[in-house]
């Protein structure tokens, strides 16, 4: 864990990076978002709501450009987040870049900003 | 003959770190070498001990036979303590028809070497009252099932009816011939407040234990209380005060029983008991300091010259050197004269000379394993004998004790450096030890673990060696682990052998002589296999390495059966997977729809669960005025994924019965409360599923709500297709979606056609890792646009088919075109 306090994740098939941009928590997601990738993903929303909740940031990205696939499983545990980051804190602003050539992440992603409408932005941007 | 083609001799012992233990081994393994004999020193525990432990242990003495052995010497001095006299003999007859000879224990019909306990003793007693006006004399025995300590006791209170002095029972103690219960038996002596103003123990350790007890409660020995042990051991020398006491004579006891083996198998009548001579060997803590030799004349007597003492009395000094020093007369050849000769040159001018020939002598001694500190000795009687003459060369007095000083400091030195030396390699061998026990411990299988065994034993300096294991619990059938030579790892033809061969037979082979250390290989109460490792490390590396190769060899075992188990549980996991994966199979299509039949509508639809089926759901109910359609997907897969699927399916189909007026978002919202109840609350899960429920009206009217996959409609009039984006939320993923759900609607023209579909089609990857996508099922739709559904829905499922090549994710397709009436 770095001082960001949350782990890099670095498998195979998934990545995730961490960066800090002022007072955002940037989170850079890649590969594959399948089964193998849940448990990193889990972990890493996790450590970032307790960065989040410690108000060491106040905002979070979640840039999902590189990656190839987002399923279910991984959408479940965003969705997980985002519903405890209203109902249970800090109910920060969130997010997510998406990219525009790539049809699959906004619709994929557009259920997150109907849960969480005022808190939830999908950006379209280059890849 | 032996295992090693030459004759071998078992030596059985009950343990090797004793001083005791290992001064006999290292006096039977010389004698043995010099007749060209081998020696396979078998160590388990001692006999008749009931602990669980030791009783598996001692299996390896059922392993002595003539299969590897020509003779058995058993050490009943030490093995007896517990099953006495009856247990040894049930033991020595055991190996009929090998000759046995029992040491330290006379056994009847069995011919023994046994030392004279009783006199020993008894002159020790007798000492410390003449000598020292003792009469208050305390005796810690060891277990007084011990033959020999009962020999020792008897001769203590012999000594004290040969004096007249009564002795007093309340100063006898027992313990198990151990420093530990030394120290018990001392303590408790001086808790019971009876005065005592002597100890003496029954062997060194004990008396050892007992000193320390006196140094610490500020107790002075010799002025105090005098204290006296039994065998000499090599601690006595060095201890503070040294320890006076009686010494066993052990290289004659060596000696002795390999030529009572070697007389029987040459079928030579033996003797059936002999006793050897006890010396008492005067130090501080009897307050004699260093006994001083023969005396060879009581007054003192004019002579010319040195040399005329030495041609007048060679023969005497050299018997009283000898008698100073404890080993065998051949192991240092005839030291005293060359020592003599050195003397009468040194006084012949050639100055140096005798300290020359002294040190020479000191070296050869270290090698052989002699006790340095008993030369001071020498030059005590040296010294002692010289000083009775007087001589006409007066200058050769002062010139004497120069010579005398010059070697007490060459003995000191060489006494100093053997014993850095021997802490050195204490500290190298204690380190090898860990190594080799973390290397061992963290071997988990018996591959790595015979790898391991020859990396570790080379650092021990253990050239010879072999590990095998019980082919079964209770087998008498051992498997070869690892053979080990100086040249490398031993090929051997048959790896598989009797337990009573103990190793190959080529590990005991070769030109000369070789001495092995034969242990169990046990954990607890199992025996796991028998160790043959070469003689001649220190015993410590022996018993650590026993029970270092004993916890590895059942470390490596229980982690074989572990993985075996993970094995079966993983297998058994699996086969419940796929059993629940059948099974949501079976839930997954036995609640699809069998007939898609609704008016105006061309229906057709295809479900594929995959090997983990998830939880596709779709479902067609026709109603009074049109029907009901609807799509999901339950996140996650196997049985629980399709028991949500089942749940979801079954509350709409109720409600799209019950009620006609029911609106999409209405049924969404509802699925959407009761599943966050139901699976939330109630199965404690997590689960949520994409919902996308349509309400068909007639005339090609469709309201839905809910939030799926995209739908796609193929226009007919354009020939191309539109994306309607599902609206709302998952249901079950928060606790209600009512304020994401809305209605919308679609319309679809005479011949339009809408394609609902789950992301098992969409996501479906290739070899590549592409996704099919939603534009290639979009081209396919378009490509067959017009066609019956059923058609169209072919040529997905066969393109999609032909995409992916394994099918990851349930994949799910409802096509419906508007035909009217």
């Amino acid at each position: 864990m770095d001082m960001l306090s949350i782990d890099e994740v670095n498998v195979e098939s998934f990545q995730i990076k961490a960066a800090a941009e002022g007072e955002r928590l940037n989170l850079r997601l890649s590969g594959t978002g399948d089964m193998v990738a849940v448990a990193h993903l889990k972990r890493c929303l996790e450590q970032a709501r307790a960065s989040l909740k410690s108000r060491i940031f106040t905002q979070l990205l979640v840039d999902i450009r590189a990656l190839y696939l987002l399923n279910s499983s991984c959408i479940k545990t965003m969705v997980h987040f985002i519903y405890l980051n209203l109902e249970e804190g800090p109910g920060v602003p969130i997010e997510f870049v998406v990219d525009e050539k790539v049809t699959w992440q906004p619709r994929a992603l557009a259920a997150l900003k109907r849960l969480a409408p005022k808190h939830v932005t999908i950006t379209s941007k280059a890849g | 003959m032996g295992a090693a083609g030459r004759k071998t001799i078992a030596l059985l012992f009950d343990r090797l770190s004793s001083e005791y233990a290992a001064h006999l081994r290292r006096s039977i393994e010389r004698a043995a070498s010099q007749k060209g004999v081998s020696v396979l020193s078998v160590v388990g525990q001692l006999l008749g001990d009931v602990d669980a432990s030791a009783v598996t242990q001692n299996q390896i003495y059922e392993l002595v036979s003539p299969a590897c052995v020509d003779g058995v010497v058993v050490v009943s001095a030490t093995m007896g303590h517990y099953c006495g006299q009856e247990g040894l003999l049930a033991l020595c007859r055991g190996y009929a028809p090998l000759p046995v000879c029992s040491v330290g224990v006379a056994i009847p019909g069995i011919p023994s070497l046994v030392i004279d306990n009783h006199m020993g003793m008894r002159t020790g007693v007798e000492h410390l009252m003449t000598e020292h006006a003792c009469s208050r004399i305390a005796f810690i025995g060891g277990q007084k099932e011990s033959i020999e300590s009962n020999h020792r006791l008897a001769g203590y209170l012999a000594a004290h009816e040969q004096l007249g002095i009564s002795a007093d029972p309340r100063l006898v103690r027992h313990g198990d011939f151990t420093v530990k219960t030394g120290i018990l038996a001392m303590r408790d002596l001086l808790k019971s407040g009876v005065p005592f103003d002597a100890v003496v123990a029954a062997n060194d350790d004990m008396a050892l234990g007992a000193l320390d007890v006196l140094s610490d409660a500020g107790i002075s020995v010799p002025r105090d209380v005098i204290v006296l042990g039994f065998d000499d051991i090599n601690s006595a020398h060095f201890t503070r005060p040294s320890l006076s006491t009686l010494r066993q004579p052990m290289w004659w006891l060596g000696e002795r029983a390999v030529d009572l083996i070697l007389d029987q198998i040459a079928g030579r009548n033996v003797p059936e008991l002999q006793a050897g001579p006890v010396d008492l060997v005067r130090r501080e803590s009897c307050g004699c300091g260093y006994q001083v030799g023969v005396t060879l004349h009581p007054q003192q007597k004019d002579l010319g010259s040195v040399r005329d003492v030495i041609a007048l009395y060679r023969e005497p000094l050299t018997e009283a050197m000898r008698a100073a020093v404890a080993v065998p007369k051949d192991t240092l050849g005839n030291w005293p004269s060359q020592l003599l000769d050195a003397l009468d040159q040194e006084f012949s001018g050639s100055e140096g000379r005798f300290s020359e020939a002294f040190e020479e002598i000191l070296e050869r001694a270290q090698r052989e394993g002699a006790s340095l500190d008993e030369f001071q000795r020498v030059v005590s009687v040296l010294r002692s004998e010289f000083r009775r003459f007087r001589l006409e060369k007066k200058d050769e007095d002062r010139y004497m004790d120069r010579v005398w000083h010059n070697a007490r400091v060459l003995v000191g030195a060489a006494s100093i450096r053997l014993l850095g030396r021997q802490k050195l390699e204490q500290q190298e061998v204690s380190q090898w030890l860990s190594w080799v026990g973390e290397r061992l411990a963290t071997s988990l299988s018996l591959s790595l673990l015979r790898e391991q065994l020859v990396g570790s034993l080379a650092k021990l300096q253990i050239e010879r060696c072999a590990v095998s294991l019980y082919t079964a619990p209770a087998s008498k059938e051992l498997k070869l682990l690892v053979a080990c030579t100086e040249s490398g790892q031993l090929a051997v033809a048959q790896d598989k052998f009797d337990h009573h061969q103990m190793a190959p037979r080529a590990l005991f082979e070769g030109e000369r002589p070789r001495h092995f250390v034969v242990m169990p290989i046990s954990f607890e109460t199992e025996m796991l296999g028998v160790g043959v490792f070469e003689s001649g490390t220190m015993p410590t590396v022996y018993e650590t390495l026993r029970q270092q190769v004993g916890s590895a060899v059942k470390g490596a075992i229980l982690h074989r059966e572990m993985v075996a188990q993970v094995t079966i549980r993983e297998r058994l996991e699996k086969e419940r997977i796929a059993g629940e994966a059948r099974l949501a199979a079976e839930i997954q299509t036995s609640v699809q729809p069998a007939v898609l039949d609704v008016a105006e509508l061309d229906l057709a639809a295809w479900s594929e669960p995959a090997a983990e089926a998830g939880g596709d759901y779709y479902d067609v109910l026709p109603a009074r005025e049109g029907a009901w359609l609807a799509i999901g997907d339950v996140t996650g897969h196997g049985l629980a994924s399709g028991l949500v699927m089942l749940m979801i399916q079954s509350m709409i189909a109720g409600l799209a019965r019950q009620d006609c007026q029911l609106t999409p978002s209405a049924v969404v919202s509802a699925v959407g409360d009761a599943l966050w109840d139901n699976v939330r609350r109630r199965l404690k899960r997590d689960d949520h599923a994409t919902l996308t429920v349509l309400k068909y009206h007639k005339n090609g009217r469709f309201t839905f709500a809910g939030a799926h996959e995209d739908i796609i409609v193929w226009r007919k009039n354009t020939g191309k297709c539109e994306v309607v984006s599902t609206t709302g939320f998952w249901v079950g993923a928060v606790p209600s979606v009512r304020r994401m759900t809305q209605d919308a609607e679609i319309i679809l023209e005479l011949g339009d056609t809408l394609v609902l579909h789950t992301d098992g089609i969409t996501e479906a990857r290739n070899a590549r890792q592409e996704q099919f996508s939603e534009e290639r099922l979009v081209a396919i739709i378009e490509s067959k646009g017009g066609l019956a559904s059923h058609l169209i829905r072919d040529a997905i499922t066969e393109t999609v088919r032909g995409w992916t090549a394994s099918v990851d994710d349930d994949m799910t397709l409802l096509v419906v075109t508007y035909v009217g009436g």
